[in-house]
């Protein structure tokens, strides 16, 4: 296997300056762990942070039947929230299979690599007391428990390779709030109903991005968990080097393919994130490997009501949100789930859409 | 819009309001057999005078080909001159013509109505021109992919969906910043489906159909309730299934608005 080396300094930061994609604006929320601003601020700067990445293929899972069968025995004694246990109904779609029990639920999706798992009946019952906002669990105690629930529940679903880390990504919180119809009403004051934390993975340093590698545990207010996500696969380094493409040439590519103006005034991009890009089980090209991408996410504030907009400037707007991957390797690999990627390639993109019929007018 | 149509429109909206009781009637109190539903979406715009949203058909007709294994798909319409069947003009026709409508199109959240824009330049669906709930089958459940327009940072929640609610509707689901458009995200409409259809709650049905952890989702549900308790019990236990076991709240009937939301605080 060839050896990859990281390369921070590749790109000269006074680059940047000349760079034409929008400065990113505020891409780190409060809810990104530091590993995740990292991953933005380090994207920023050298693009994909390696002057070449290894290759990887997503190793094929056991199929929804054996996955399935699995997590149904294995959580069929437990007496947590995350339990299997009693009477369940089964339905089964293209690519997934449904089980519905009392209280609880579980899907496995495609191979057998994407399964989410809830039980609604306890986070909104009688125990799992509403909390004020400010006495939410904290992102620390959200990794600690997180760990440990992956380490203690989901360790037989979630392998690491030798050179593969758990990164921790980002914290979600369910909010309810509302108020009284009356005019010049306060609203009440919002409360906390459940926390998520997301993992993501990192191989040999290098963040993946997309649907693929991630991990949400979703917990009641006690700290006990009450459903979980996952989409994850074992890679295996197929020894093909994919040299990175520059950030220069990335951000080119970015200028391309969305779908709006970047560089615009009224466009703000909020996230430059550079790794592998892995869509997940569900929608996956299984002949094609997990290359090298970037996810930007960028929103555009229109202003479509010039008046409204000058007498009230929280007015007059629509926004346009998007977020694309954008292949960042120098040469890329055929991917017929990314249609990026096909278009780079100059290769056609499959057409399927229905639009919706015309009214009689 | 030609004579001829609004003759029809108000022929058919006369012979709608005949029966109108009788089927709200059935509605209600079968809380669910097959319900109604339809799709209002659009990806590119007159003139581009929007940005386009590449992935708008997949999210509806994924939507429609899910959900109508079980019920009944009453339309699936672009926006080409749809102002007027949002809003009070004809929404019998369409959005109250079913229990529940999904719409893909950009949104905006502003100081005193939403938006959602229409294929036509420059022309956008506006909340408080919308009442629904109140004519023919009646809408239960707005559900809008579309930026900001159950925005609630600001208190102007209410002022803003007030008028959709006070025709009778009974939920609303969408986004209270952004929703983005993305290969990761075109399926969320079939996912929302398939989640209904499997008895989720509908503000679960909704949160999980539209998060992947790829991308920077803001989503929101709202209710209403003759009080505080009222609505957290509607906004927690309504689903596809028993929604119309839940009295339709009109006008004054709505004392208190109330949402669930999921922010990365």
């Amino acid at each position: 296997m060839k050896k990859f080396s990281n390369s921070k300094n590749r790109l000269a930061i006074p680059l940047l300056a000349a760079l034409s994609l929008a400065a990113v604006e505020t891409a780190a929320t409060a809810a990104d762990f530091p590993q995740r601003v990292a991953i933005g601020a380090t994207s920023a700067k050298y693009g994909v942070n390696a002057t070449a990445v290894p290759l990887l293929r997503r190793e094929p899972g056991p199929g929804i039947g054996i996955m399935s069968s699995q997590l149904l025995k294995e959580f069929s004694a437990s007496t947590d929230p995350v339990t299997t246990a009693g009477d369940y109904k089964t339905s089964r779609g293209v690519d997934k299979i449904n089980f519905i029990g009392n209280g609880w639920s579980l899907q496995v999706f495609a191979d057998g690599t994407r399964i989410k798992y809830r039980n609604y009946d306890y986070l909104d019952g009688a125990n799992n007391k509403p909390l004020p906002v400010a006495s939410r669990l904290t992102q620390s105690q959200l990794e600690k428990l997180g760990r440990e629930f992956i380490a203690t529940k989901l360790k037989s679903y979630v392998r690491l390779g030798a050179n593969e880390t758990l990164v921790p990504y980002f914290t979600e919180f369910q909010i309810g709030g509302g108020g009284s119809t009356l005019p010049d009403s306060k609203p009440a004051a919002e409360e906390v109903f459940a926390s998520t934390v997301i993992f993501a993975r990192s191989v040999g340093g290098i963040p993946v991005l997309g649907a693929g590698s991630k991990l949400a545990i979703l917990f009641a207010n006690d700290g006990r968990a009450a459903g979980f996500d996952l989409d994850w696969a074992a890679y295996q380094d197929t020894g093909i080097a994919q040299k990175a493409a520059s950030l220069t040439e990335i951000q080119g590519r970015a200028m391309k393919l969305f779908p709006f103006d970047l560089r615009s005034t009224d466009t703000k991009t909020t996230r430059f994130e550079c790794g592998y890009f892995d869509i997940g089980a569900r929608k996956r090209d299984v002949e094609a490997p997990v290359q090298a991408g970037c996810l930007v996410h960028a929103n555009k504030r229109q202003i479509v009501d010039k008046a409204v907009y000058a007498a009230d400037p929280t007015s007059g707007h629509t926004i346009a949100a998007h977020m694309a991957p954008i292949p960042a390797g120098a040469t890329i690999e055929r991917d017929a789930s990314w249609p990026q990627a096909l278009r780079l390639l100059g290769l056609s993109v499959p057409n399927v859409d229905v639009p919706g019929d015309k009214r009689a007018l | 819009m030609k004579q001829g149509t609004i003759g029809f429109q108000w022929q058919r909206r006369s012979l709608l309001a005949l029966s109108a009781a009788g089927l709200l009637l059935a509605a209600t109190q079968n809380a669910h057999a097959v319900a109604r539903f339809g799709t209002e979406c659009q990806a590119d715009f007159q003139n581009g005078w929007q940005t386009t949203l590449g992935n708008s058909w997949k999210r509806c007709e994924w939507f429609n080909n899910e959900l109508d294994d079980t019920d009944t798909k009453v339309f699936y319409y672009n926006l080409n001159g749809a102002k007027s069947y949002f809003e009070t003009p004809n929404d019998q026709v369409e959005l109250d013509n079913v229990h529940l409508t999904y719409v893909n199109t950009h949104g905006g959240g502003w100081a005193t109505r939403s938006v959602w824009a229409m294929w036509n330049q420059d022309v956008l669906a506006d909340s408080t021109n919308m009442r629904l709930g109140d004519e023919s089958y009646g809408l239960s459940i707005l559900s809008t992919y579309s930026c900001e327009t159950l925005k609630h940072d600001d208190n102007k929640m209410w002022t803003r969906m007030g008028a959709i609610f006070r025709g009778g509707a009974r939920m609303s689901t969408g986004s209270h910043d952004k929703v983005y458009d993305s290969i990761t995200t075109d399926e969320v409409g079939e996912d929302y489906a398939d989640n209904l259809q499997s008895g989720d709650k509908i503000k679960y049905a909704w949160k999980d159909a539209n998060s992947d952890w790829a991308t920077d989702q803001d989503l929101t549900i709202m209710a209403t309730g003759t009080n505080q308790s009222n609505c957290h019990s509607r906004r927690d236990n309504m689903k596809w299934q028993n929604f119309g076991s839940y009295a339709r709240l009109r006008d004054g009937d709505n004392g208190w608005y109330c949402y669930s939301s999921w922010n990365n605080l």
